[in-house]
This record gives C-alpha cells, structure tokens and sequence, in this order.
C-alpha cells in the first residue's frame, strides 16, 4: 500500500520538469523533498497529486492508477497542501477547515467535531470565528494546514491515506515549524503516507524517514537523512560548500555555512 | 466577524418578499385597495354582481399586476442566483453573467429574431405565443452559443499542467465575445427598419411592462430549473473558491461542474432577457451585498441572493410605476437607483472595520 509513480516525466512547451521518476510513498513514512529553485520538487508534487498530464509513466495510489480512481474516494484517501492559496473570499476560519470535509458525509455535528481537533492541532483554536482574509500568511497557511488535516482526519475506507505538503513551513515562525513537525509526526505514527517539500535541509533531516534531493528534474540521492547529507553531494546540487557536524540528540548530521 | 446568521438572514428575506409582493400588487397608475384582493379571493360571488368597481379591479389583478409581479421576482431571482454562480466560477466577487458574454450574446440573438423574423411575425397578426417562444430560442441560443465559444477558446489554450479551463482566459474570451456580440447587434440595428430599431431598443433598456402570464409560465418553468440545478451545485462551488486544483484535491468534479453552471446560467440568463429584456445590475451587486452580509458560503449565498434579487426587481418594478405615473421608468434606471447607494453604504462600512 503505497502512493508511487512509475517512470513519471513531465514536459511542458519542450521544457522538461520531469524526467523518468520513479518514487514510492510508504505509509507511516515521512519522506523530504529537498532540492534547488526550479529543481521540479513541486512538478513531483503535483504529479503525484494527480494534478498534471503526464508526458509517460504513470502513478498509483494504493495498487490502483491515481487515473482511475473516483474523484471522491481519492479525496478521502489523498490529501495535497499547495503552495499559494488563492482563496480570496472572506470566509471565517472554520468554514475554511470545514471545506476539508467535502469529500466526507458525516455530517454536520461530527464534522464541527473534526474541525476543532483539526485547529487544536495546528494551536489555531482562538482563530476559529476570525475572517480568514484579515490573518497573517503564517496563520492563514496554518488554516490551510488545518483544513488538509481535517480532509484526512479519519482512516479511509480506501486504504492507506497519503498527505503532500509544498513547502508548509514557508512562513511559519520557529515555534510553528516545531508543531508542524510533531503534527506530521503524528499523522505519520498513524499510518499516514507523508512527502513534505522543504527548503531547510537541517528540518528536512530532522522530520524525514526517507530524504530525496532532486536536482534538474531527477532524484540525484534518496536515502536516510544520515546516508544523503554528505558535503560533496550538497556542494554538487546546491555549489555551497557547508560542513556537516553531528547532531548533540538525535543521530542526524546538521549542515553548517 | 459582525455578520447576520445566514439562516435568520433567509427567512427575514422570505418574510420581507411578501409585504413586496403586495405592495408591487397594489401599486401602480391606479391604486387598488387590499380590500379588493380578499374580496375577489374570498368572495368571488361579489365579481359576478353587477358591481363594475370591483370587477375592473380585479381583472387589472389578474391579468397585469399579479404576472407582473411574478415575472418580476422570477427574474429578479434568476439574475441574482445566475450572477451569485458566475462570481464563484470565476472566484471574482465582482464578476458578472455578462463577462462571460450570455448577456451580449442573448441581446444579438434577440435582435437577429426582430430584425429576420419580425416581419414575418407582424404578418401572421400578432401571434404573441409564437413570436416570444422565437424570442426566447434566439436569446437562449445567442447567449448559449456565446458561452460555448468562450468556454472553447478558453478550454483549449491551457497547457497539460493547468487542465481544464482556465478563468483568465476566459474572461478575455469573454470580453472578446461581448465586443463581437455587440458589434452583430450594431449592424442588426443599422439594417433594421423604424419599426424593428424601435422594439430593439425598447426591449434593450429591460421592461416588464409586456408581462402576461404566458411570460410568467415560461420564465417561470425555466428559472426554477436555474435555481434548483444551481442549489445543487452549491458545495462544490464551495470548494471551487479555493482554486481549481484545490477542489479536485476534494473530489471535485471541476469539468462537470463548470459545464453545468454554464449551462444553468446561458439558461437563466437566456430567458430572463427573452421575457423582460437586458436589466443590468441585479446580477452584478445582490449577490455581492448578500456576501457582504451573511459571507461567501454558497449554501446560503445562493437562496440569499435569489430571494433578495426577488425583492428588488419586484419593489423597483412596483416604483418605477409610480415615479412618473401614469408613464413607466425602464425598471433597470430604478434598480440601479435602489440599489446603488445601499451598495455604497456597505463598501464603506467594510473599508471603515478594515482600516
């Protein structure tokens, strides 16, 4: 049970974001996407997602095409955080959480229920009657956060669920980013799939099972953060010459400038 | 936020439809007391009498007020639902049934049917069944094939990552449209002879003053198709809001669904303009001061807005009796008269709680 491509490439106007990918997603692992501008981390997103035509390959969530699937099965099983938010509308706090609960009809009392916990999570509990268009980037994408949690908040009857996040901790502060990690962490202690895109690679290693570093379009490593955080390969993808030390705690290397 | 409870907002809206509805009853060049009503309701033997009053009352009731009245709410609720829809397609709180080119495309289709048909019309003594059932299929069929064309340019120029339509190329599709469909109704004007400019024109400033209850069925069957197809659409158009993506993340079928509120609302639209002609600012602002006082949620935002496009056009039809009385103002002057300030008036409480 897993969300993977198969040889997935992606070209738009003879450019190419995406060359022969493969990928899998475990359940209950957390796996990092790290790599350079323009490196096609959010490409692999949004293939795996399910949102962009592929030029060949293909991607399966849990044994079954991502084609194929019916749209609200796969919303109950498949949950993806974008970037950018666009919603301009002034919807309160919790009707945007709430629409994470399209894809499910259970009801308005056990939704309401899944709404709490779900802005609980993300400590947004006082924001829960505020307008979402008068919050701060960080907060309105800590509702967005929210409301994908919501989506996924329950076992799906359809399998392993799987959550992809594009750079969620962008405009988070410390504090915020500490909480992310522990929500993903829980979410993944319950069997959910995770792929997070981030820029710090010190919070990719610290929050990653798995660290992918992509580099033109390609997975040029994967691995465990402690086999994938080497100075030459950071040097390669990134040109910055950094050094790695060990981590006081945990059995990860940090990079240092 | 400071807003009104959306449930309580739609029953004060339902409860404030009736005093309206009288009052658009009573209201006119002659002024017919309440009286008269429940007496031919109640007492239908008094019209039978000899009592010449009562029965001329009645039939000014039957025949002009009450379809009046109905043609009024029906269209007032289907601009403002169509006009509610469009602005979550495009997830512009300002965008309007005439971007899309329904509105410009159902006028030329309209004056196509005058302009080729009229004489024709005119020949067979008057057939008003016939010659409205024309005008309705060619304001339908303008405003529908507008809205096809634009959702086609619109479908096909997006690349392999943004599938399916995007809405800035369809608004640019749109306006390109309108301008085309405007330059057809120009030149149907220039060959039309005194007589087809005349009833051009008149039926382009939006009238209700042709109402009869042929209109009123009409209009009527085919707006509360709009509405119900259109309520049903409501949580998806929910989703929507977020981005296009977005909402096929949450199992949205965002093709079937932008098929279908186009189509509701070329039919909405369509016919709107066939029986009561081009009434502008209905469809662009109830919706935007629903949302400004009971927010953007569409399970509410569309009843809302349906019911107080309803109010409006059914209070402003019943003013624009009586300004000028016994002449007739074009319904669209009072609307924008009513309207326009109220509109102000809440811009600028939001900038005042904004700032």
């Amino acid at each position: 049970m897993a969300l993977c491509a198969e040889g997935a490439s992606l070209t738009i106007q003879h450019k190419t974001l995406l060359q022969a990918t493969d990928v899998q997603l475990v359940a209950g692992e957390i796996t990092a996407i790290c790599g350079p501008n323009g490196a096609g981390k959010t490409s692999l997103l949004r293939v795996l997602a399910g949102d962009a035509s592929l030029s060949s390959g293909r991607v399966c969530l849990n044994d079954q095409s991502l084609a194929h699937w019916a749209a609200t099965d796969r919303a109950q099983t498949l949950a993806v955080l974008p970037q950018h938010s666009s919603l301009e509308f002034a919807f309160a706090v919790e009707d945007v959480v709430a629409l994470g609960r399209t894809p499910h009809n259970s009801g308005y009392q056990h939704d309401s229920q899944v709404v709490s916990a779900a802005l609980a999570a993300i400590d947004g509990e006082q924001l829960r009657q505020r307008n979402y268009m008068a919050l701060s980037g960080g907060e309105q994408q800590r509702v967005q956060l929210a409301r994908v949690l919501a989506q996924l908040w329950e076992p799906s009857p359809h399998g392993e669920r799987h959550l992809l996040l594009d750079e969620p901790t962008a405009s988070l502060d410390l504090a915020h980013q500490v909480l992310l990690l522990n929500v993903l962490k829980n979410f993944a202690a319950q069997g959910v799939g995770i792929c997070v895109v981030v820029h710090d690679l010190n919070l990719a290693a610290r929050m990653a099972d798995r660290l992918l570093i992509m580099q033109d379009g390609s997975i040029v490593a994967s691995g465990s953060p402690a086999e994938v955080l080497q100075a030459e390969l950071i040097a390669h993808v990134f040109g910055v010459q950094v050094e790695l030390v060990a981590h006081p705690k945990h059995e990860i290397p940090l990079v240092v400038l | 936020m400071s807003r009104i409870n959306p449930r309580t907002f739609l029953w004060l809206a339902a409860l404030a439809l009736v005093p309206a509805m009288l009052f658009g009853l009573l209201l006119g060049p002659i002024t017919i007391p309440f009286s008269a009503i429940t007496d031919s309701l109640l007492q239908p033997g008094l019209r039978t009498e000899l009592n010449g009053e009562l029965q001329s009352q009645f039939l000014i009731l039957s025949q002009i007020r009450l379809p009046r009245m109905l043609l009024a709410a029906l269209v007032g609720a289907g601009l403002a639902i169509c006009g509610a829809a469009m602005q979550g397609l495009f997830r512009n709180p300002l965008a309007d049934p005439s971007l899309i080119g329904v509105s410009a495309g159902a006028s030329a289709g309209a004056s196509f049917v005058i302009v080729f048909a009229g004489g024709w019309l005119q020949a067979g003594h008057g057939n008003e069944t016939l010659g409205l059932s024309l005008m309705a299929a060619g304001a339908f069929s303008g405003g529908f094939i507008a809205v096809l064309a634009v959702y086609r340019l619109a479908t096909s120029a997006s690349g392999p990552l943004n599938r399916g339509t995007s809405v800035a190329t369809m608004l640019l599709a749109g306006i390109a449209i309108s301008a085309l469909a405007g330059a057809c109704n120009s030149a149907l004007s220039f060959v039309a002879d005194n007589d087809m400019l005349r009833r051009i024109s008149l039926w382009q400033m939006g009238r209700l003053d042709g109402a009869n209850w042929l209109r009123v069925i009409m209009a009527g069957l085919a707006l509360v198709l709009t509405v119900v197809g259109l309520l049903r659409q409501s949580k998806a158009l929910n989703a929507l809001l977020l981005g296009e993506s977005e909402a096929r993340f949450l199992g949205i079928d965002v093709e079937q669904l932008k098929r279908r509120v186009v189509l509701l609302t070329a039919l909405g639209i369509g016919v709107s303009v066939a029986v009561a002609g081009a009434i502008a600012f209905v469809g662009l602002v109830v919706p935007h001061i629903v949302r400004l006082l009971i927010g953007p949620d569409h399970r509410f935002l569309l009843p809302g807005s349906a019911l107080l496009g309803a109010l409006l056009l059914v209070l402003a039809d019943a003013l624009s009796r009586v300004i000028v009385a016994p002449a007739e103002l074009p319904v669209g002057i009072v609307t924008a008269l009513l309207g326009v300030p109220f509109f102000f008036s809440l811009l600028v409480r939001q900038r005042r709680r904004v700032a």
